[in-house]
């Protein structure tokens, strides 16, 4: 169980080594520096440049920085961030633990409303009109719900809080109720299709509590699938955190490799990969231990 | 069957309703009252500036690259710092023309052809609480000319060699700037913000790099900076201690929203006070819903700059020019929110010269280019993303080249590796950008051979040597004259295509008073109140 656990970390080490070396690869080889970034159309005498150089990190080939940097990564010593001298490692948490709070609120959110919905669709019938409700929202990609939100707002003459958490919150829960909601009536269906549903529908259980018992029987692929989407957000909401000004990670990406923030973007990496990766193995461990069948068999 | 189809049906007519109401919504007239808003900036006057708490929210479209003045070269930079830092002298505008006045200078006088005494006003602190020194304009003006890219261009002379030789301090108040030899655009120059003045300890601790703490951002303007979250927001705090005419507003808060139709649902929600970076298009729907909206001719020159070591043959560059059909973009592209360039320097600019015109002219440019034996050729035509209406400018200059058998493909660069292709690789044959100069004699430096801004390479010593003149020539009509020598020669070789200068166009909810705009894009809100 140990041993298993174990080789589980290693492979969280290695996908964020291989991940901080492609993304830093990519970013020194896209034309463009920071030192350009810094003066735009205007250039560095070249003695500033080379001074410029030493402490940005970019006198040595590509390979040794990253040898050097792995070596930082370890040590907690992350460097600063170039454009605003902010240390990265409080940078990254910052920005990090709002993407958080946003993927966490969306699933907690987009799970409620689609627990509801789907109870409303099997066990009280409405049926028709939110598979309906849930083609719209997955036919259009968050950014466009964005838009479509503020400019309602806009209409309404209501204030919109740019920079808080309400806008992308709203925007990714519409985006994502349709295909979660399809995904958990499936599920449903599929666990009231089971022997066990009719064994308790025999001895009287309410149409209420049978519904509890197969959400209990559908959580571990649904918890899957959702965790998969809780990653992709952290991630790569950058579109909606753009659109409101939300300081999350996907905004700190698209900032960090315009103004080449090397700093920045190797700890954007390395944050990012192993979260997707330890979110993969507690996915794995939550299956396990939801569903005892699993259990059993290890 | 039926039931389905029906739901599908009114889910139809519903989102088509929506649609017809939201944009008659949008583009509704006379339940508001349409202001108009005459086309140059109001100056307004207060005798007495009401004092408030008010918080004033503008939304900028791009963020800004660096919290050091010396550093900045975007327009949010320098809108942002230009609220914390002051430069000896300022830039006004009065409506037609710039004007450079003194501001943290009280006095100054010109001693011989290669010095100059400056005596600074008393009292003026520093938002750490020192006072103002020489001592603290000698550091910082030899940071800028050691650092700032734009300091540097500034203050150099052809040969690369600092203008300044050297700044004598007399006493606490008083300087001397030595020359190397006669500048006459020194006093334009200091009036830019890349030679802001900082204290002299935090200018020798950054001696050899960019600020890198908020903490260190202290300057002599009537705002703080209080925060700055990257890519979100920036926040400032009035200055109480400033040794100006306080301003009216406690809070600045910059937001900074990229995209264009957040800017737009921001100022009509009234999320935000000010919106810059209005797309021409919006102007009208802005107004009809009761947002004012302020234009001013800006100095931003768009052009095409044309290789010159590519494209050696002067004909060609001139049957370019004589190609497009200028005031048609203006009008189409710009809806007329644009001036088409007279000139290379934007008529804002005292000494700007107006100059016999490119007429659009094809058969001229046809002619033109048979005779250089250029018909049939292909070439790359390259624009950043970072402007949407460049990106649309270039389709329309591949459809005018094309009328003339030029063959141009259009390539889309991301910002940061554009400038490096044009100005540092000068691998390009054509392409799309626009220089926003502070000074006249600034605007025709990018032309000078081997300039940094000088992208396409453009060399003639003809130019150089007319510009080493005007920086000596002591007589003001002379000066004038040479000024207007070298805009012609510029103007005639062609190093570009000369297009259009942007206009400045600023949204704001009619409760903003006293707001002011300078062409460079930048908010003068020394007079704004919410009223």
């Amino acid at each position: 169980m140990w041993l298993h656990i174990l080789k589980k970390l290693f492979y969280v080490l290695l996908v964020v080594l291989t991940t901080t070396a492609v993304l830093y690869s990519v970013a020194r080889l896209f034309p463009g520096d920071p030192i350009t970034v810094l003066y735009g159309e205007t250039a560095p005498s070249p003695d500033i440049r080379k001074l410029l150089e030493a402490r940005l990190w970019l006198d040595k080939p590509i390979y040794a920085q990253l040898l050097l940097y792995w070596k930082r990564l370890f040590t907690g010593d992350w460097g600063v961030s170039i454009f605003s001298g902010e240390p990265v490692l409080t940078l990254i948490l910052r920005r990090y633990i709002n993407s958080l709070a946003l993927a966490l609120a969306t699933t907690i959110t987009t799970t409620a409303l689609c627990v509801l919905l789907v109870y409303l669709s099997t066990v009280k019938g409405y049926d028709k009109i939110f598979t309906q409700l849930a083609t719209v929202s997955t036919s259009m990609p968050a950014v466009l719900w964005g838009i479509v939100l503020m400019l309602v707002l806009a209409l309404l003459k209501m204030p919109i809080p740019f920079g808080s958490i309400v806008m992308p919150l709203a925007t990714l829960t519409i985006a994502g109720v349709g295909i979660f909601y399809t995904i958990l009536k499936n599920l449903i269906e599929k666990a009231f299709s089971e022997p066990f549903i009719e064994m308790y529908r025999a001895v009287g259980m309410s149409r209420a509590r049978l519904f509890i018992r197969a959400l209990h029987y559908a959580m571990p692929v649904y918890v899957t699938a959702v965790l998969y989407r809780l990653g992709l957000i952290v991630a790569g909401a950058i579109a909606t955190e753009t659109l409101f000004s939300y300081p999350g990670m996907g905004k700190l990406l698209v900032d960090a490799f315009s103004s080449r923030d090397y700093p920045v973007l190797l700890g954007w990496s390395a944050m990012i990969s192993s979260t997707l990766a330890l979110l993969n193995i507690f996915g794995d461990l939550l299956h396990m231990y939801i569903d005892p069948r699993i259990r059993e068999e290890k | 069957m039926n039931r389905k189809f029906l739901y599908l049906v009114i889910l139809i007519i519903i989102a088509v309703l929506a649609s017809y109401v939201s944009e008659s919504f949008l583009t509704r007239r006379g339940a508001f009252i349409t202001i108009t808003v005459p086309t140059t900036s109001t100056t307004v006057y207060l005798l007495s500036n009401p004092m408030q708490n008010a918080t004033l929210r503008i939304a900028l479209s791009t963020d800004i690259s660096t919290i050091d003045i010396h550093y900045a070269t975007g327009v949010a930079d320098f809108e942002v710092l230009g609220n914390v830092y002051e430069s000896l002298f300022r830039i006004t505008y009065n409506g037609s023309k710039l004007a450079y006045i003194p501001w943290l200078v009280k006095e100054f006088k010109q001693l011989n052809d290669t010095a100059w005494l400056f005596v600074l006003r008393n009292g003026i602190m520093f938002q750490n609480g020192e006072r103002l020194t020489a001592y603290d304009v000698k550091a910082s003006l030899e940071r800028s000319m050691r650092l700032s890219g734009i300091g540097k261009q500034l203050l150099t002379d052809a040969k690369g060699r600092p203008v300044i030789s050297d700044i004598v301090i007399i006493n606490d108040t008083a300087f001397i700037i030595m020359l190397r030899e006669p500048f006459t655009p020194l006093i334009e120059h200091l009036a830019h913000l890349s030679t802001a003045i900082m204290p002299r300890d935090i200018a020798l601790k950054y001696w050899n790099g960019p600020i890198n703490s908020t903490q260190d951002v202290i300057g002599t303007g009537p705002f703080m900076l209080e925060s700055y979250e990257k890519g979100s927001r920036a926040v400032l705090k009035r200055f109480d201690g400033y040794w100006g005419r306080k301003p009216a507003i406690q809070n600045l808060v910059y937001l900074i929203l990229p995209d264009a139709n957040a800017r737009i649902s921001a100022i009509l929600s009234g999320s935000v006070d000010i919106a810059t970076g209005v797309s021409p298009d919006m102007v009208n729907t802005l107004r009809a819903q009761g947002i004012e909206v302020y234009r001013v001719t800006g100095v931003r020159l768009v052009l095409v700059a044309i290789n010159c070591l590519r494209i050696p043959d002067v004909r060609v560059r001139q049957a370019l020019n004589y190609a497009i059909n200028r005031s048609a973009i203006v009008k189409e592209l710009m809806d007329g929110y644009a001036q088409v360039a007279m000139g290379i320097a934007s008529p804002v600019f005292p000494g700007a010269a107006v100059l016999e015109p490119y007429n659009y002219n094809v058969s001229k440019a046809r002619e033109l280019i048979e005779e250089a034996g250029f018909a049939g050729k292909k070439l790359t035509l390259l624009v950043s993303t970072r402007s949407p209406k460049d990106v649309q400018l270039a389709q329309v200059v591949q459809q005018y080249l094309k009328a003339v058998g030029v063959d141009v493909e259009i390539v889309q660069m991301e910002h940061t590796a554009f400038l490096k292709r044009v100005f540092i690789d000068h691998d390009f044959d054509l392409a799309i950008y626009g220089p926003s100069p502070s000074s006249l004699y600034y605007a025709l430096t990018y032309w000078r051979t081997n300039a940094s801004l000088n992208g396409p390479q453009y060399s003639n010593p003809e130019v150089d040597m007319l510009l080493d003149r005007i920086a000596r020539e002591v007589n003001e009509s002379k000066r004038l004259e040479l000024y207007r020598d070298v805009q012609e020669v510029i103007w005639r070789d062609a190093p570009a295509m000369w297009l259009y200068f942007e206009d400045v166009v600023v949204a704001a909810r009619p409760s903003v008073k006293g707001l002011q705009i300078l062409p460079f894009q930048k908010l003068v809100l020394d007079s704004v109140y919410i009223g």
